[in-house]
């Protein structure tokens, strides 16, 4: 009798997790359009308050003749489509200048620490595992009271929470790499250590450091709404989606959609990150 | 073995160490310790008094030398807020959230151990499918926005549990509920994956092929090979999450660390920021000395690096 | 076998780490218990309707308050908030009845005996609930502490009129004034004039005596939670009579959603700070009623720093307030929570001089003002704006919105209640900041206006010579027709000034249990003594 069988390989992949990958990608392209590109995509003016039309409904028109709003809004009158747009466009662009920033750090300390090994190597593990003696969300909490908030500020901070992975991923694959022969050969060429890192060891990197930064983004995104969710985000006007739930939280009874609504894309949006990361995975290690 | 424990101990003691430093670092970095361990409305010359007291006019390393000293003897300073000393203060919200994170924990091992076995048991089935789906949504969703749905749900509309706070038993359930949700994802699948190499081991097709039927097998054999990794992540996750808790605590009103910890940052009391995150962080450091440790109990079979 | 002994060595180590951080958590743990904040009570639970908190019949009546914040200290004598908490531990000289009349508390008659000498007869049989006697020597020691300038007490200004407090005899106290002063009865109704116990202070110091309070009043202090509850129980042997409320828990709810649940699930018997939106929701409930005081609250502005440009330019400011539609702020945003005026002077109060709607709002007339005065093309500003105001946030970025509209762009900074508590007397907040002020318990328009409008106080962003005269004459007269006059003077010279943009003054409301018989005060107190079952 055959164990539960763990299928044909081959076949599964191509249709199930191909499958992941072209939904979340799809998805994924969808939502980077949308909020990158909010000015275009957003109703009404995120920061235009409709004074006689606070806690309307999703689907409802405004009493100005504005229009419609398809979300409802909130409790200045603003429409919270619109506000989730640009949210999003901040948060992502949050996101994705911490994990550059993050990945560009993390992987040039795991490339150092894994071609050169020896003291460097210790040096910066020790570094990283030193970090990694505070939990991340304390981290950033202390970085945020210290530092202040503002753009620039979270962004650092974000970016100081995730390079240690990136560093130690890209160094245990350096690792592995550097004991291939065609680096060997270039080493007994007598080619300089940066060349060989630049040339031979980065080009075969790019799928594990795309899938960390995937990984990472998804993260940070949380990170960077639950810091906004504590007040300690970005400053008070500029919609964020922390933000927004936590002003939504005074009207959870009548206007439970406040926030609601925004914790859903949250969800969705790092569901859609998650998957893609997963697939990406899924195919680095075949 | 001994050597390994002993190394992993100077490990831990370095972590901490390092957890310390961290935390002089930045407090430093931010301009004047002296102002900023003082109220607003200190005078001039209290600043200088404790800018003398804190050795902040000596070169560098003696003042870390220094604050090295004052922690080892337990002073952390005395909260600029509440006027309490720091440490105690941080001590006395400790029940609070590790009474909150060992609930969460204990709610997400049940229902990660469940999905675990029912998504092995029945393997690519509909099941299974959905379980997996379902965890992995559980993943995702930010736990402020779970506890407050769950607010919404169970307290404001059902009405079945306090909106916040600590009293009576009823008010650690949502929170627990929310800050278990992350957990069980990686619990559930680890166990999954375990079970399954166990499941394709040879004693077990030895024990298989004698008649045992699966569970059985599982049962005599294979259970503590496959929950060994089971428990070191329980042990990871809990460590997580009594960080993780700051986010829950304030949803809730939870009296715990957490919530001194955002309160403190509010409040621009650095004393007792350093004494929390630095109670928090050594409690976290000596969580994964003892993941470590139960891994090397339940089977010294490891080698040792 | 080596392998077992190996096990068991592991095991001993974790057991002992175990043990260790439980030892040590739980040690703290007890020194400050982290009991829950209502009673579990064994006659209470005869309650069919589950509540654990509140009425149970004729037994103990128990009551749970929760307001916004935790207190911050316990010494009446050094408060840097309200009083609430500390006025049912302590006892003023004169207290208030609930039509605000001015009573016997502490003192059992008051009058002027000159122009610079007030004479109180005290009560005679009192005692703190430590044994201490009370008498004329703690009515002296009480205020010497508060006046002595070394202490830094932080309301010394609200005395500060007071030279000099003379002990005649054990029961009789003489206050004198520097200046002729018509409140002092009215001084000595609020803090920081409590009277404590000279020996107990002298001996614990003040640090510990604001962290284990001992006074007169009907309550005695049992325990403080930082950070969370405050709990106090009857003092049976009070002057005044047995309290019906036998413990008294005040809890502290920051989230407004999570106190407002709170009350509706019975957790609570009251609630303070109730925001707009859950008016009707208490109202309606079956278990709790809407308290509503009307105008109680601050009078919130937003301040300019008239010293600099452009608010030093009078047609800037009167162009500012044109371009506030205050009227849809308070319909829309608050609810109604609030009520538009361009009074500084809250009707309840002495010198209160009536409404003038000076500013309509009138965005094009700002653009002109503006225009005139020099700035076609508008300005940058800050605005700094605090929690301490309903729906602060909120209110500021309306502002913010419609002075867009004008021309006029402003960042909205919403700075941390601590920070904001000191930043504004030292005079280091945004050019335009919001605040509120308010006659709170002395229902004089002196303490309405003085501190926000006087050139030398910490809180004033204004300076004018005639106003100062004013309002110094008008606290210095007992003339009372005279004193009217002058504040009426001064409304309408501040009006036409705008050292503020004009916004409106806050209701109160609170949320109270069925089950409790209590009102809400126009002068902010909630005596706990007063409260009985319905």
């Amino acid at each position: 009798m055959a164990t539960e069988n763990i299928g044909n390989p081959q076949r599964k992949l191509d249709v199930r997790d191909n499958l992941k990958g072209i939904i979340s990608g799809v998805l994924l392209a969808f939502i980077l359009i949308v909020t990158l590109f909010a000015p275009f995509f957003a109703p009404h003016d995120p920061m235009e308050q409709h004074l006689y039309d606070i806690l309307i409904e999703p689907f409802s028109h405004f009493s100005d003749g504005s229009g419609y709003s398809l979300l409802g809004t909130d409790q200045l009158g603003r429409d919270i489509l619109s506000r989730l747009l640009y949210g999003g466009r901040l948060s992502l662009l949050m996101s994705v200048a911490a994990v550059l920033l993050a990945g560009a750090l993390g992987s040039v300390i795991g490339m150092i620490a894994g071609y050169y090994g020896g003291k460097t190597d210790a040096v910066l593990m020790r570094l990283a595992d030193i970090q990694l003696s505070i939990p991340n969300m304390l981290l950033a909490i202390v970085m945020v009271a210290v530092l202040g908030s503002g753009l620039a500020n979270i962004i650092i901070v974000l970016a100081v929470t995730g390079w240690v992975d990136f560093a130690r991923v890209v160094r245990s694959q350096v690792l592995s790499l550097r004991e291939r022969e065609f680096v060997e050969a270039a080493r007994a060429m007598g080619v300089p250590g940066l060349k060989i890192m630049w040339r031979h060891i980065a080009p075969n990197m790019v799928f594990t450091i795309l899938t960390q930064a995937s990984l990472q983004m998804s993260r940070m995104i949380l990170l960077a709404a639950a810091l906004g969710f504590l007040g300690l985000g970005v400053d008070v006007s500029t919609p964020t989606w922390g933000g927004m739930i936590n002003d939504g939280r005074s009207y959870i009874d009548s206007a439970w959609w406040l926030s609601t609504i925004p914790g859903l894309v949250i969800a969705l949006v790092i569901l859609v990150i998650n998957l893609f990361a997963d697939w990406l995975r899924d195919k680095s290690e075949i | 073995m001994r050597q390994y424990l002993f190394k992993r101990f100077l490990q831990s003691l370095l972590a901490v160490l390092g957890a310390v430093t961290i935390v002089f670092f930045i407090i430093r970095i931010s301009g004047d310790p002296a102002r900023l361990m003082l109220p607003p409305e200190a005078s001039e010359e209290q600043v200088q008094n404790l800018r003398e007291s804190l050795g902040l006019n000596d070169p560098l390393y003696m003042q870390y030398l220094h604050y090295l000293a004052d922690l080892v003897r337990g002073d952390f300073g005395k909260s600029l807020y509440f006027k309490d000393s720091a440490l105690e203060l941080v001590l006395e919200r400790m029940p609070a959230t590790l009474e909150l994170a060992l609930w969460a924990i204990a709610i997400a091992v049940v229902a990660g151990v469940l999905a675990g076995i029912i998504s092995t048991y029945k393997r690519n089935s509909l099941a299974d499918y959905l379980i997996n789906a379902g965890i992995f949504v559980a993943q995702s969703l930010p736990v402020f926005w779970v506890g407050i749905v769950l607010i919404l749900i169970f307290a404001v509309e059902l009405k079945w549990f306090p909106t916040s706070g600590n009293v009576g038993w009823k008010s650690i359930v949502l929170p627990a509920v929310a800050l278990a949700f992350y957990p069980i994802a990686p619990i559930a699948r680890t166990l999954r994956s375990s079970l399954i190499d166990v499941m394709n081991q040879s004693y077990m097709l030895t024990s298989r092929a004698q008649g045992f039927s699966l569970m059985k097998s599982i049962w005599k054999r294979g259970l503590k090979n496959a929950f060994l990794p089971v428990i070191t992540v329980i042990s990871m996750e809990f460590g997580v999450m009594i960080a993780g808790a700051v986010v829950t605590e304030a949803v809730f009103s939870w009296p715990g660390v957490g919530q001194l910890i955002v309160q403190a940052v509010n409040n621009r009391d650095f004393p007792l920021v350093q004494a929390c995150v630095l109670v928090v962080s050594v409690l976290y450091i000596l969580l994964n000395f003892v993941t470590d440790m139960i891994y090397l109990w339940l089977d010294p079979r490891i080698k040792v690096k | 076998m080596k392998k077992t002994r190996m096990r068991w060595h592991f095991a001993a180590w974790l057991l002992i780490i175990a043990l260790a951080v439980t030892g040590c958590t739980t040690q703290s743990a007890n020194k400050g218990s982290n009991e829950p904040a209502v009673s579990q009570n064994p006659s209470a639970s005869q309650n069919p309707s589950g509540s654990n908190a509140g009425a149970s019949g004729n037994d103990r009546l128990e009551i749970v308050i929760a307001r916004a914040f935790d207190i911050q200290g316990l010494d009446p004598g050094f408060l840097t908030e309200n009083a609430q908490v500390v006025d049912n531990i302590f006892d003023t000289l004169v207290k208030r009845d609930t039509d605000m009349n001015l009573v016997p508390g502490l003192a059992t008659s008051w009058q002027a005996i000159d122009e610079l000498t007030w004479e109180f007869k005290l009560r005679e049989g009192v005692k703190f609930t430590n044994g201490e006697d009370f008498n004329a020597h703690a009515v002296k020691y009480s205020l010497d502490r508060v006046l002595n300038p070394d202490n830094n007490a932080p309301t010394r200004s609200y005395v500060s009129t007071v030279s000099e407090v003379k002990v005649i005899d054990d029961y009789t106290v003489h206050v004198i004034t520097k200046k002729p002063d018509p409140l002092i009865p009215v001084r000595f109704n609020r803090y920081p004039t409590q009277i404590v116990p000279p020996k107990y202070v002298e001996e614990v110091g003040q640090e510990y005596f604001a962290q284990h309070p001992i006074g007169t009043g009907p309550y005695k202090f049992v325990e403080w939670n930082k950070g969370s509850s405050v709990v106090l129980e009857a003092n049976e042997e009070y002057w005044g009579g047995s309290p019906t409320v036998k413990k008294v828990t005040f809890r502290s709810i920051p989230e407004a959603s999570t106190r407002v649940a709170a009350l509706l699930n019975g957790e609570v018997d009251i609630i303070t700070a109730v925001p707009p939106e859950f008016r009707d929701r208490i109202a309606t409930s079956g278990t709790a009623r809407l308290s509503e005081v009307v105008r109680a609250g601050n009078t919130v502005y937003v301040g300019l720093k008239t010293d600099r440009e452009p608010f030093n330019n009078k047609l800037v400011r009167q162009a500012l307030n044109h371009a506030i539609d205050v009227k849809a702020i308070v319909e829309q945003v608050l609810q109604g929570a609030a009520v538009e005026t361009d009074s500084l002077i809250g009707p309840k109060d002495f010198g209160y001089a009536g409404e003038y709607d000076r500013y309509e709002y009138n965005p094009e007339k700002a653009k002109q003002l503006l225009a005139e005065a020099g700035y076609p093309n508008g300005f940058s500003a800050t605005l700094d704006t605090v929690n301490w105001y309903i729906k602060n946030l909120d209110v500021a970025q309306v502002i913010a919105q419609q002075l867009k509209a004008i021309g006029v762009n402003i960042t909205v900074n919403n700075v941390e209640s601590t920070v904001y508590r000191t930043k504004v007397p030292s005079g280091e907040q945004a050019e335009m900041y919001m605040l509120g002020w308010s006659s709170t318990n002395t229902l004089d328009a002196d303490a309405a206006i003085y501190s926000v409008l006087h050139s030398s106080d910490p809180y004033s962003t204004y300076s004018n010579p005639e106003v100062d005269a004013m309002l110094d004459e008008a606290r210095s007269t007992t003339d009372e027709a005279r004193r009217k006059e002058l504040y009426k003077k001064i409304q309408e010279i501040v009006l036409e000034e705008a050292p503020r943009i004009f916004l409106y003054q806050e209701n109160q409301y609170y949320g109270v249990s069925q089950k409790l018989d209590w009102e809400g005060r126009i002068d902010t107190a909630i005596p706990v003594f007063t409260m009985k079952a319905k």
